[in-house]
């Protein structure tokens, strides 16, 4: 038995920042990246922008997206959670999430999830790490 | 501050064509939605913000990889700007 149609995953990037053409509104993601490096750890990242893309999605969607530390446990390092409101199917719903002055408190592999009701639609991951003398990423 | 702005779908055009074809995304039923979410994260106590030295940067940037693209071997191809020493 088929199962109910559910979002499909377009784009999830993670990048510096996203900017808006003022003109036609094309988007530019600036500065993509997959790795943070802090001389010593808990660490403050001034910036950090995450741009999802979804589509094929019927109604009122749950949506989260949260960043976990893979290599601790799965951490919860940020996240947040709303309500997509999609028309019809064909609509695309493209978001750009920028948080400021995120903590890393533990290095590791860093997995950015976007869940649709709660199931896994798109993910990135990324490694935080230490660089100076005597230490490797 | 914590902001959530919503664009009005857009549509891009080839030709000229009038306002009210371009408000109907001109025939096609893709259209989409941007919306922008800003989140300011809490400064946790005891957590000093600091930033990198030039020289920490560069060092943070070369065990980052973002230099070995020079390794590649299409980077050959300028070997012929080298003066020749013989």
């Amino acid at each position: 038995m088929a199962g109910a149609e559910k979002p499909i995953g377009i784009a999830l990037l993670i990048c510096d920042r996203v900017i808006t053409d003022a003109v036609t509104h094309e988007k530019t993601l600036v500065s993509t990246f997959n790795q943070v490096l802090a001389k010593s750890l808990p660490c403050v990242h001034p910036r950090m922008t995450i741009f999802v893309a979804v589509t094929n999605g019927r109604g009122t969607t749950e949506a989260e997206i949260r960043c976990v530390n893979e290599s601790h446990g799965q951490i919860e390092v940020f996240g947040m959670k709303g309500s997509i409101p999609f028309a019809d199917p064909n609509q695309v719903v493209e978001m750009s999430f920028r948080f400021n002055n995120v903590t890393f408190a533990n290095p590791g592999l860093h997995c950015i999830e976007f869940l649709c009701d709660g199931d896994l639609v798109l993910q990135s991951r990324f490694n935080v790490g230490i660089v100076g003398p005597g230490h490797s990423t | 501050m914590n902001t959530i702005t919503q664009e009005t779908p857009h549509f891009l055009s080839l030709q000229d064509e009038s306002s009210a074809d371009l408000a109907r995304g001109m025939g096609s039923e893709l259209h989409s939605t941007y919306f922008e979410f800003h989140v300011d994260m809490p400064l946790l106590a005891g957590v000093s913000v600091s930033e990198m030295s030039d020289s920490e940067l560069l060092t943070a940037a070369e065990k980052a990889g973002t230099f070995d693209f020079l390794n590649s071997p299409e980077e050959d191809g300028y070997n012929d700007l080298l003066p020749i020493r013989e």
